[in-house]
């Protein structure tokens, strides 16, 4: 007698008890809650001194019973947003525990179904069959076992994350709690900091972090979000989790503040930070490409609003910058800060619709990077010609930038694109040349100059991948340098050589626009580089998407001897919305 | 002992309206955490919700009331020492008035 070993059952998992919206309603309120308090806090140390208006013993008496009264209030506030963000990170993880349960559901479902088939096939089967049922039984064993092994790794996550949420009560729900420096702190949060290295090498940090248990990650992210938040080498879903609760808590207190008029000026310039951050974002949450169903969604990858005196850092992502096949990092230029970074992601958008259109299928992320300090002044204006102080600096950064981004994704590379636009692509030069920027393709647009590289060899990526975009109206794109005439001979001044020459030797790519100007050099010409269905957006589309190969090329421009430096695309006519040529997929916005 | 006593009137139009604002915004702030829903919450976790929530209500609540208080512990000083000026000021005229 032949035997068939029919796996058991398999039981459904318990859907995790709660309602994420509801969680995050709750931590709303403890962080309004919390901007009460660090306000009152801050407002009655203030009223504790009455100054020269009140002397004599009553005075002193009140400053001292208040002033006592002011400092058990001060680290109350701090106690009570900590445990806010914690609730956020438990709805957070609620909700994705929820849509695990919907899958393992499934899941079970369909194994039921596929037990109860091979009872009957075995029932009504005869020993001839019973190779291929017993095939079946091992397969279906193997199956149950993933599953099973699921499920207790969901239940598991589960009951941590109650216990977690439990435990920001119970460790803030007396005063001494409440009034203790450090107040709200997971201890599991403490424990795993004191492990993060010292040195932020990214990949110390990655490593870091995948030896922590997503229970500890979570409770890091909540306890720490300001070391977590611009931590390179660190997943960007992570890092967005943070950076948002930073966001949030610092709308709720300047909001506050607002209100009370108790506003300083850097916190002013801080809260606009704020705001068009939380605009951008929500711009980029709400995404979706026209005409499609796909909503690739938004990433804080970088917050951080009173850097470079106030003004600002903040890199924003369009798709998941921990998945992507490619990704894209777009450097903007002069007088490009913080407090207008919703209007840079339109550009953003359009790259990921070319990218996406044009492309492979490939899955593409585009981020928004404003991590350096550009210069304020006018590249135009006699006399505030910037240095190239900022552009060294800031292609440190970039390239310190991509460390973290490649770092986070070790076994997972992306195929990665920098795209410098103006200033930007001198600061991506300084990337490319002094810093080995580990992107695999660089496109330079509306280009001033490429800093300390003479030749497109002179970068990391090697001149075959470096690519240019020149708009033969844009007034900023003709600083560049051509020919014999270079900063050696300038006194140093100029950005350094126009990477559309046919001296610097990389790919120019058709980058003119129907709406450029008549033989005029102009300023408006140098921001249409990602208008819809433009040649250039179409070009930069195929890099993203790994495919330079595949731009449409221009004549370089060159710098002859008997005359002023020619540009051969001034007299071409240039095209817009042609397959393979610019039309990047889904026309121009109302 | 202190170098005597100074009062400026004006303080009690700047820092009392002050300590009443954060009276007032403290009173809402404990009305809110003591109202704060805590039924979307896993049950495991809704009674330790429960006692935390009440916690930082009494003790929002003790700062909008201290707060109060200070407020009108300067109304009152600040009454008492205009109506000793004003005493003060009526004797003395009345001395005034017995010289003639």
């Amino acid at each position: 007698m032949t035997t068939v070993q029919i796996p058991a059952p398999l039981h459904y998992p318990d859907r995790p008890d709660g309602d994420p919206a509801a969680a995050e309603t709750l931590a709303g309120t403890l962080l309004h809650g919390s901007a009460v308090t660090t306000e009152f806090a801050d407002v009655a140390a203030l009223l504790s001194d009455p100054g020269y208006m009140w002397r004599g013993a009553a005075s002193e008496a009140y400053t001292a019973h208040s002033a006592r009264f002011a400092k058990q209030y001060e680290p109350m506030g701090e106690t009570l947003k900590r445990v806010a963000r914690g609730v956020d990170v438990f709805a957070a993880e609620l909700r994705e525990l929820q849509s695990e349960h919907t899958t393992l559901v499934g899941q079970v479902t369909a194994y039921d179904r596929d037990r109860v088939a091979l009872i009957a096939d075995v029932d009504a089967g005869t020993e001839a069959d019973v190779p291929a049922l017993q095939d079946r039984a091992r397969r279906l064993s193997t199956q149950r076992t993933g599953i099973a092994d699921d499920i207790t790794d969901f239940q598991k996550r589960t009951t941590d994350n109650e216990q977690y949420l439990t435990r920001l009560f119970t460790g803030a729900d007396t005063e001494a709690e409440a009034q203790a420096p450090g107040g709200g702190v997971d201890d599991m949060a403490t424990l795993a900091i004191l492990t993060m290295p010292l040195f932020k090498d990214p990949k110390a940090m990655a490593n870091w972090w995948n030896g922590l248990s997503e229970a500890e990650q979570n409770a890091v992210i909540a306890a720490y979000p300001e070391k977590i938040g611009s931590a390179d080498g660190l997943p960007a879903s992570a890092r967005d989790g943070a950076n948002r609760l930073l966001l949030e808590s610092d709308l709720a207190e300047l909001h506050q503040k607002e209100a009370d008029g108790t506003l300083t000026d850097q916190e002013k310039q801080r809260l606009k930070n704020a705001e068009a951050t939380q605009k951008a974002l929500k711009y980029s949450d709400d995404y979706v490409v026209p005409g499609t169903n796909d909503h690739p969604g938004g990433q804080l990858w970088l917050y951080d609003p009173d850097a470079f005196n106030g003004d600002g850092r903040v890199a924003i992502a369009l798709g998941d910058l921990d998945t992507a096949d490619d990704v894209s990092v777009s450097v903007p230029g002069i007088q490009t800060q913080m407090d207008g970074v919703a209007g840079n992601m339109k550009d953003t958008a359009h790259l990921y619709e070319s990218a996406r259109h044009s492309g492979d299928g490939s899955s593409v992320a585009t981020m928004f990077w404003l991590g350096y300090d550009t210069p304020a002044g006018d590249l135009l204006e006699w006399g505030e010609v910037p240095s190239e102080d900022r552009a060294t600096d800031g292609g440190a950064r970039l390239a310190d930038a991509v460390d973290g981004l490649r770092a986070s994704r070790p076994d997972n590379p992306a195929h990665m694109t920098a795209i410098g636009h103006s200033y930007g692509s001198t600061t991506t030069s300084y990337a490319a040349t002094n810093h080995h920027l580990a992107v695999d393709d660089i496109a330079l647009i509306g280009s001033p100059g490429t800093g300390p590289a003479d030749h497109a060899s002179d970068f990391s990526v090697g001149a075959d991948h470096v690519y240019d975009g020149r708009n033969s109206r844009d007034l900023v794109a003709a600083l560049g340098e051509q020919g014999w005439l270079r900063k050696s001979q300038l006194l140093g001044l100029g950005l350094g050589v126009d990477p559309s020459s046919e001296d610097f030797g990389a790919h120019r790519f058709e980058a003119e626009s129907v709406n450029r100007a008549d033989h005029i050099r102009n300023i408006d010409d140098h921001t249409r580089y990602y208008d819809r269905d433009s040649e250039s957006l179409y070009n930069l589309g195929r890099i993203v998407d790994g495919h330079g190969d595949d731009v449409v090329g221009a004549d370089q421009s060159y710098d002859p001897w008997w005359g002023p430096p020619q540009d051969p695309e001034i007299d071409r006519t240039p095209t817009t919305d042609v397959p393979g040529r610019s039309d990047t997929g889904f026309g121009n916005e109302p | 002992m202190t170098d005597g006593v100074e009062f400026n009137p004006a303080l009690l139009f700047t820092v009392i309206p002050q300590w009443r604002t954060q009276a007032s915004q403290m009173r809402s702030a404990a009305s809110s955490l003591g109202g704060a829903p805590t039924g979307g919450l896993p049950a495991s976790a809704a009674g330790a919700a429960k006692t935390f929530l009440s916690m930082w209500e009494n003790t929002t609540r003790k700062g909008s009331v201290a707060a109060d208080v200070y407020a009108d512990e300067l109304e009152s000083t600040g009454t008492s020492y205009q109506n000793i000026d004003a005493e003060i000021a009526r004797r003395m005229d009345a001395m005034g008035a017995g010289a003639r």
